[in-house]
């Protein structure tokens, strides 16, 4: 039996679809990446999995139980911006938090606040809490009743580079204890490092569910060159006619663009021969995997996207001929 | 529920403007009316003094007795509502102003029970200053004894006390006014402004339409039908919100009678214990009202703050 079932779940506003039949498990110590652009209805339906939204139809069940219910107990979440009283202390904001659970002793709420660094910074009072700060207490209250799933909505979000190595951490070292998670973010190169598997919504659909090291585009390295040239728009032209080129933006001075590996001895042969000056060619980076995901992402939400065009010009295939 | 409850008594008397309200119920006024005893006593002649009236009326303002009883029957009564509304925003308005509804229901998904436990701190709050405002009483009517500007503890301490009890289980009913009118609105001061206007707005409203039902007047029927009038909005007084919520006024309505003054019970009622439980019942069906609406509403709202 899965730790989380999510079964035909919709929630619809008006005439508005939020979350449109959307079914997915999560089994123990599971870490999963839930993606989708922003107003996908990632965030409803985890306001639904955690009993905030109550569902138009279809059902939630946490360990064998129906939600909401007092199952939710055994669930962990930080949802959004992560929220205190201001005028509170990082540990009284986690006291009354445990006040609320019941049952949570103030040795956890001591262990929690040293598990993500706050245990310096625990008797300031929150107004005075960086936006990282304030990320981390949101991460110490989520994990105040030890949970069996814990849900995270961006929570990279204002974490220094430093933070969010320490949240992959901490993140990776979940699904060792068993804890199943579901954690949204729009740093697909995080996710990508800690998240064997994801899910991918847009307009309220689950347009994909699988493991990201099972993706077909998973094979190759792939290098990111910035081109200075003053014929930034005949360069991006010239890039985009590329079958082989994965991607490639117009910056204000010249073109960014991100090759295969294999690609890299043509790129600068290609801009030459067509008449292109060069004032710069230069290596911005290098990944193993980084970017798969991006691509992937792309892929799914793009194609989505194309399709939903396609049916606005041509609404019930007659539309251009009418 | 206890962990809950004091999670929230914590977080409240954390609070400036709880000890603000607090101070100025347990301390503030009973000084006040010490430092006006003094003052009068000082004022009045020794002829006068020795008149048992006005012996009478100083220890009326400074004995701990009349201290007391001035804060159930005046202080809280003109703060009633305002008090209500606070600590109906201190407990449950704040939660919306800070985003705080999606952790606290996920930290407690029982939504009945964070209700019930909010509606309990806020009660154990009104409390803390009812009894707040008689230990100052208590306090400072000691300190007006041995300064000789009263003469004694005596008083009609039975029926003080049972007033202030009920007063305190009266207080739901604007409180769970509060409670509605915080949960249902986003901003603090609205919720204030409501709980305090509201409820007189409303009964304003329903006389002014009572009084606009006249039948056919004539020269002969109009002093009948005003009269008819009149008692309608008597009888239809009986039932409303404001009247029977500041039960503890009739203990000033009993002190203003032995002075002579408004002996009727016009001003402000008297003490009886009829007339007191009838104003209780209807406070209570009022307090079922708006606890219902807000817990049928707090239940089955979706919470996207």
């Amino acid at each position: 039996m899965s730790l989380l079932e999510v079964q035909n779940l919709s929630k619809t506003y008006g005439s508005r679809k939020s979350v449109d039949n959307i079914s997915f498990s999560l089994n123990a110590g599971e870490i999963v990446g839930f993606l989708g652009p922003n107003g996908a209805g990632k965030t409803t339906t985890m306001r639904m999995i955690a009993g905030l939204i109550r569902p138009t139809s279809g059902n939630v069940n946490l360990l064998g139980k129906s939600v909401p219910g007092n199952t939710l107990r055994d669930m962990g979440a930080m949802i959004e911006e992560p929220s205190f009283y201001p005028y509170l202390s990082g540990r009284e904001n986690l006291n009354y938090a445990a006040g609320m659970h019941g049952g949570i002793s103030s040795n956890r709420v001591t262990e929690v606040l040293e598990m993500v660094g706050l245990t310096a910074r625990a008797t300031d009072r929150v107004f005075k809490y960086s936006q990282g700060m304030r990320q981390r207490l949101g991460l110490a209250r989520a994990l105040l009743p030890s949970p069996k799933l814990l849900m995270l909505d961006e929570p990279a979000n204002g974490l220094d580079p430093e933070g969010i190595a320490e949240l992959r951490n901490i993140i990776g070292n979940f699904g060792e204890q068993g804890i199943a998670v579901l954690v949204s973010s729009h740093i697909l190169s995080e996710v990508e490092r800690f998240a064997p598997r994801i899910l991918i919504i847009n307009k309220g659909q689950l347009l994909r569910d699988s493991s990201i090291h099972t993706s077909p585009t998973n094979t190759e390295a792939e290098l990111t060159y910035r081109i200075e040239t003053e014929q930034a728009v005949q360069a991006l032209e010239i890039l985009k006619r590329e079958t082989w080129v994965s991607r490639a933006d117009l910056l204000p001075t010249g073109v960014r663009v991100i090759i295969p590996r294999s690609g890299a001895y043509r790129l600068a042969p290609l801009l030459v021969q067509a008449g292109i000056n060069l004032t710069e060619l230069s290596k911005e980076s290098e990944t193993s995997h980084a970017g798969d995901l991006e691509r992937l992402y792309l892929e799914v939400v793009g194609a989505q996207q194309s399709q939903a065009q396609q049916n606005q010009t041509q609404p019930n295939g007659s539309g251009i001929n009418a | 529920m206890l962990e809950m409850i004091k999670a929230e008594l914590t977080k409240a008397l954390r609070k400036k403007r709880f000890w603000v309200l607090f101070a100025i119920i347990a301390v503030i006024v009973p000084l006040v009316q010490v430092i006006s005893a003094g003052f009068l006593s000082g004022r009045v002649s020794s002829a006068l003094a020795e008149s048992a009236t006005v012996t009478r009326a100083i220890s009326e303002i400074a004995s701990p007795y009349s201290l007391a009883r001035n804060h159930v029957g005046g202080t809280l009564q003109a703060l009633l509502y305002v008090l209500a509304a606070v600590v109906a925003v201190f407990i449950i308005g704040e939660d919306r102003t800070y985003k705080m509804w999606k952790t606290i229901l996920v930290a407690q998904p029982n939504r009945l029970r964070v209700l019930s436990a909010k509606f309990l701190s806020g009660m154990l709050i009104l409390l803390i200053m009812i009894v707040g405002g008689l230990i100052g009483a208590l306090l400072f009517g000691s300190i007006s004894i041995a300064l000789g500007y009263a003469t004694t503890f005596a008083g009609d301490w039975g029926n003080l006390l049972g007033i202030t009890a009920l007063q305190w289980l009266v207080l739901a009913a604007p409180l769970a006014l509060g409670f509605l009118i915080s949960w249902l609105t986003v901003s603090p001061a609205i919720a204030v402004i409501g709980v305090v206007v509201l409820p007189a707005l409303a009964e304003g409203i329903v006389t002014a339409l009572m009084a606009l039902t006249v039948n056919r007047i004539t020269p002969l029927t109009a002093a009948f039908e005003a009269q008819r009038i009149q008692q309608n909005i008597e009888t239809m007084r009986q039932y409303f919100f404001t009247p029977n919520v500041g039960i503890g006024s009739r203990l000033l309505g009993d002190t203003i009678k032995g002075f002579g003054i408004g002996g009727s019970g016009d001003v402000i009622p008297v003490m009886d214990w009829n007339q007191i439980w009838a104003s209780a019942g209807v406070a209570a069906v009022y307090f079922a009202i708006f606890a219902g609406l807000l817990v049928w509403n707090f239940t089955t709202r979706d919470v996207h703050d």
